[in-house]
């Protein structure tokens, strides 16, 4: 199993320590060591399958948006194993939000693209004949679909690590959440008509931290540092919300635990716009074949 | 004899590491009833000695419930306890300049649960962690751990 050293000394705070109009500070070198210090240990970084993701915002107020999906024509052109891994993560978005939105009548065509680049980037063994069966099975049944769509990720990502294929599970996340970003924006009615989207946005931030701590891991491959400096960038956009912190606050109800309070952010519509233009630049450069 | 020697050594370092098993497969009993809890993607299992801890953090998302639970693959080999937490920064005056301090603020431990399971909910999605440790046991043996999230949505009472 991948194991990542924290690197939560430097990137981390500063990401963390969101802006806040006149409150916003940078951080000095002296305070980041200080917090680097108290907290370096290993830990396995995890994120939500774009499934998990957008069941949740296909209730939201928000459009539904399937032109904003990538090409399914375009899988065929992809010839590194970095594009394929990429584009594959871009594919297990699309497939997660056609399902989401009860969109099936493509699903069969972009679930043939997901099982051609899983066999070229080695998880052949996931796909198997079982799952193309019952794709086919259950075409038109959305919510059959959407279960298939999120064990084929999570299959994919377990079968990735038994074969040592961290680089590729990496790029795989990176192509899932920027996909999964791209449409999340592209569903919105526009800054300040889907408050409940624009929160969802926010909590994305959360998302992209983890994701940076999986990839840092995997930084000895060029292409993995090349797009964690693509999620650092991001996460730079979201420096611009405005946050303010409360204390956390722990209730026990009749045994379940609920959890409140904490940092709450603001979406400013600078950050909305910088983060749609940021997103659009990473996902051209993952989709394009160069 | 030189190849069997490198087949033998491939063998013993693939052995020593050998992935765990998933967390679902760990921790979750064949025989257990079905719920409303679905298995969460965020699920991961990894190896701990004995005085050591697994580490892991998760995204719990604003309007889902969640229950933990944490299990040995091999329930011989040891004692494990849990602690889920959040890492707080906080902005200190510190010799009159503004400095900011990463610190860890523990949300519940498995003295809460009593049960190796936590249900808990969310107001806001936020990052969790798990840290799992193991007492007892040899300590030069690895064992692997199971820290599965499993998820539902949340059904809100009242009007």
């Amino acid at each position: 199993m991948r194991k990542s050293l924290v690197l939560f000394a430097g990137l981390a705070l500063i990401l963390s320590a969101c802006g806040g109009g006149e409150e916003k500070k940078t951080i000095d070198a002296e305070a980041t060591t200080e917090a680097g210090q108290e907290t370096t240990s290993f830990i396995d970084f995890n994120i939500p399958s774009p499934s998990e993701q957008f069941a949740l915002i296909s209730k939201m107020d928000v459009v539904k948006n399937t032109k904003g999906l990538h090409n399914p024509d375009a899988a065929d052109s992809y010839n590194t194993s970095a594009q394929k891994a990429l584009n594959f993560g871009v594919y297990t978005a699309d497939v997660a939000y056609l399902t989401s939105f009860n969109e099936t009548n493509k699903y069969l065509t972009y679930f043939g693209k997901l099982e051609k680049l899983g066999n070229d980037i080695g998880v052949a063994k996931v796909f198997g004949t079982e799952l193309g069966e019952l794709a086919k099975k259950w075409d038109g049944n959305a919510d059959s679909l959407f279960r298939l769509s999120d064990e084929t990720y999570n299959k994919t990502f377990q079968r990735l690590i038994e074969i040592d294929k961290g680089n590729e599970l990496s790029l795989m996340l990176v192509g899932g959440w920027i996909e999964s970003m791209h449409l999340m924006l592209g569903s919105s009615k526009g800054y300040g008509k889907s408050p409940k989207l624009e929160k969802a946005v926010v909590d994305q931030k959360l998302v992209a931290e983890n994701l940076f701590e999986f990839l840092v891991s995997y930084q000895d491959n060029e292409d993995v540092a090349a797009y964690a400096k693509e999620i650092e960038s991001v996460l730079k956009v979201y420096e611009e919300m405005d946050c303010s912190s409360s204390e956390t606050k722990v209730e026990n109800a009749n045994g379940k635990l609920n959890f409140s309070g904490g940092e709450e952010c603001r979406l400013t519509e600078k950050c909305f716009n910088d983060l749609k233009t940021r997103v659009e630049a990473i996902r051209t450069k993952i989709i394009s074949n160069k | 004899m030189k190849a069997l020697l490198l087949t033998f050594l491939v063998v013993c370092v693939s052995a020593g590491y050998a992935q765990c098993p998933t967390a679902e497969s760990i921790v979750k009993s064949k025989s257990k009833t079905k719920d409303s809890y679905g298995v969460n993607s965020q699920s991961r299992s990894g190896s701990v000695k004995s005085g050591e801890t697994y580490e892991m953090s998760f995204i719990a998302q604003d309007g889902m419930d969640y229950r933990l639970s944490t299990k040995l693959a091999n329930p011989a080999a040891g004692t494990i306890s849990f602690e889920v937490y959040e890492m707080i920064v906080e902005k200190k005056m510190v010799d009159g300049k503004e400095t900011y301090k990463r610190t860890k603020h523990v949300l519940a431990n498995s003295n809460d649960s009593g049960t190796g399971s936590l249900e808990f909910t969310t107001d806001k999605s936020r990052k969790i962690f798990v840290a799992v440790s193991l007492s007892g046991g040899d300590p030069k043996k690895p064992v692997c751990v199971g820290v599965l999230v499993e998820d539902k949505k949340s059904t809100k009472l009242g009007f």
